[in-house]
């Protein structure tokens, strides 16, 4: 199949990314549609920030990727060093982290950090460049931007910083917004307010973003798409309004029995039976088998293909229907 | 405000200084009146000088005698050079400085290179080379790295000049104006003189050097690397800075702190370690002076050195704080 760019933002073929011999993200495929916000749903250690790190340009030099097709409209990922990635990190491909205030500078007043950005990719400078920064400030929704501008994270709460690295990440108006875990460790009202503000800016901007997150409920209220990951797999694929109403990987629905907004009561919570497997070890074809009340004997010995129609796809032997 | 704050914190410390200087040097051995009398002194004019000297009254009478001394900059007078201990320190302190601030600037320079290059490359050779200082550095008393430097540099090859004070013979000595020679003789358009100067201070300064090395370069790797893993570098490479953006607004800034505490630490274990180097290389400056005093119980001297030192140790600190605030807004925080 040929990359079909029009549609798609990023498009990843049997992306594999791995530290040693071990393989954390184990052949994934995955795409990101253009003005659509797709959600990457799985335990912590799934693999999901690694995937998300090697979209934005920032994997750890100790873990190795190989992939089929890794790319970003027409330009090669899968070599972080590439002379096409100079005009991708910042300028087209944005990421916003979780724990803002850890992921901002300490010792750089924020109105600088924006302004740093900016002058690098859209080459502003002096008072264009400071009019530039208040209103990539104002733009999301910080009160007084002319005087916050000369904060330091240290004088910001924890959803002030995270706006400031949102303000950030629009700064160069880019195509794709990467929001790993944006709203963890912040208060539930202020991850509503943050989450608001993301969504409104993506659909304004006919952004495409990838929306990492631990939450179900966060990603079947806000994305579009959703993809589940299991132990560096993605097992599922489908439209965000029918994974919810028909599950059909084991996993996605022991992942939403789990899950408390759920669940009628706390009896009616049912926990997922084992842990994400080691995986120094032997692993089985389909990481999710010793886990699974459905398995089969060839779950351990062939890896299931991604069958089903666009938009609810499964890779399991044995699906839900 | 904050800067005031810092400043009148300084206070206590001082006084603390006064007191201890005072009680330390009458708790030293000897009797300098004796001493003053002369050998052939009878026990009747040992006791005329001691009262000359004011060493007859009371402790606390003696200590009201100093305060009022120290508030007129009266350190009080040389036995043995017969000199006010104010002038013979000021004359000296120039020496001990211009060697100081040499060690400390090439220390800090080679120091946060290595630093760098070790942080940057964890394993590699930079790395290796700063364990290798840090140990030789921290295993080698200061006095004897210089006696070594010496035999080797000056006794076996030849290459050094004679270990003996800021110039040699025969250049003629540049007249003072700010009391670093190398500035001096610069002043004076003298460029053989200069030349002469930078050799005598070679091996003092490397001596020094190589001490004070070790803890800046393992502080730079140290802070450097913690912030190089953390997560604002990630952010800055994610936005795509350039490296060197990235290396010195987001990597080094954060870490600038704890290196320049360092620095200043250094800077204090140098003004210390000073006193017997400048001994060995036949220094002219306050810690030589202090070490002739001390051998002949000459009290004011001591005292007067100390006091200096410590003053300037405060004055060190205080100087460091200031410019981390500076630097650095967490370090902003009132206490």
């Amino acid at each position: 199949m040929t990359p079909d760019w029009t549609t798609n933002l990023v498009e990843a073929r049997d992306l594999t990314i791995s530290f040693g011999a071990t393989a954390v993200v184990d052949t994934v495929s995955l795409d990101l549609p253009k003005g659509r916000i797709t959600a990457l749903v799985g335990e912590s250690g799934s693999g999901k920030s690694l995937i998300a790190h090697s979209i934005a340009g920032i994997l750890t030099p100790a873990a190795t990727l190989q992939a089929a097709r890794f790319g970003f409209s027409g330009v090669d990922l899968s070599d972080a060093s590439g002379s096409g990635w100079r005009d991708l990190r910042g300028r087209q491909i944005a990421i916003i982290f979780q724990n803002p205030r850890a992921a901002l500078s300490p010792v750089r007043r924020i109105g600088q950090q924006i302004g740093d950005v900016i002058a690098r990719h859209r080459g502003l400078k002096g008072a264009e460049l400071s009019r530039a920064v208040v209103e990539a400030l104002a733009s999301v929704g910080i009160v007084d931007p002319e005087a916050r501008q000369h904060a330091y994270t240290g004088e910001l709460s924890g959803g002030m910083c995270q706006r400031v690295m949102i303000a950030l990440a629009l700064a160069c108006n880019p195509r794709l917004l990467i929001a790993d875990e944006p709203t963890t460790g912040l208060d539930n009202t202020t991850q509503a307010a943050i989450l608001d503000l993301v969504v409104e800016q993506i659909r304004a901007r006919h952004m495409a973003c990838l929306l990492i997150t631990h939450d179900l409920a966060l990603a079947r209220e806000y994305a579009d798409e959703i993809r589940v990951m299991h132990a560096g797999q993605i097992v599922e694929e489908a439209e965000s309004s029918r994974l919810f109403s028909a599950p059909r990987h084991p996993y996605t629905r022991a992942l939403l029995g789990a899950s408390a907004s759920q669940a009628g009561s706390i009896e009616a919570l049912e926990p997922i039976p084992g842990s994400l497997p080691d995986l120094r070890g032997d692993l089985p074809a389909c990481r999710f088998a010793d886990r699974c009340a459905r398995a089969e004997p060839r779950c351990r010995i062939a890896k299931p293909l991604t069958t089903g129609p666009s938009g609810a796809r499964v890779a399991c032997w044995n699906p839900v229907s | 405000m904050r800067t005031l704050k810092r400043l009148l914190s300084a206070i206590p410390s001082i006084i603390g200084i006064v007191i201890l200087t005072f009680v330390l040097t009458r708790l030293l051995p000897g009797d300098p009146a004796a001493y003053f009398a002369g050998p052939a002194a009878t026990p009747e004019s040992i006791e005329e000088v001691r009262t000359q000297l004011g060493l007859d009254k009371s402790l606390p009478a003696q200590f009201v005698d100093y305060i009022s001394a120290l508030a007129k900059l009266d350190l009080g007078r040389s036995l043995s050079s017969g000199q006010s201990v104010v002038d013979d320190l000021a004359a000296r302190l120039p020496a001990t400085l211009e060697l100081t601030l040499g060690a400390l600037i090439v220390a800090t320079m080679l120091g946060i290179s290595l630093g760098f290059g070790a942080a940057l490359r964890p394993g590699g050779w930079p790395d290796r080379l700063c364990d290798a200082v840090t140990v030789l550095g921290q295993a080698m008393p200061t006095f004897f790295l210089g006696l070594l430097l010496v035999f080797v540099f000056y006794y076996l090859l030849g290459w050094a000049p004679a270990p003996m004070g800021r110039l040699e013979i025969f250049y003629s000595s540049p007249t003072e104006v700010t009391g670093f020679w190398t500035l001096d003789t610069l002043i004076e358009g003298n460029v053989d003189a200069f030349r002469g100067v930078l050799r005598q201070l070679v091996l003092p300064v490397v001596t020094l050097a190589l001490f004070g090395l070790g803890p800046i370069a393992r502080m730079t790797r140290t802070a450097l690397l913690e912030v190089l893993r953390g997560d604002s570098v990630r952010t800055a490479r994610a936005f795509g800075l350039s490296s060197r953006k990235v290396l010195w607004t987001y990597a080094f800034l954060p870490a600038a702190v704890p290196i320049l505490n360092t620095v200043g630490m250094v800077l204090s274990f140098l003004l210390g370690a000073n006193v017997l180097v400048e001994k060995v290389f036949g220094w002219p400056g306050v810690g030589a002076y202090a070490i002739e005093s001390l051998l002949v119980s000459d009290f004011a001297p001591v005292q007067g050195f100390v006091l200096l030192m410590a003053v300037m140790y405060v004055a060190v600190n205080l100087g460091i704080d200031l410019l981390a605030a500076a630097i650095d807004p967490r370090t902003r925080v009132d206490g």
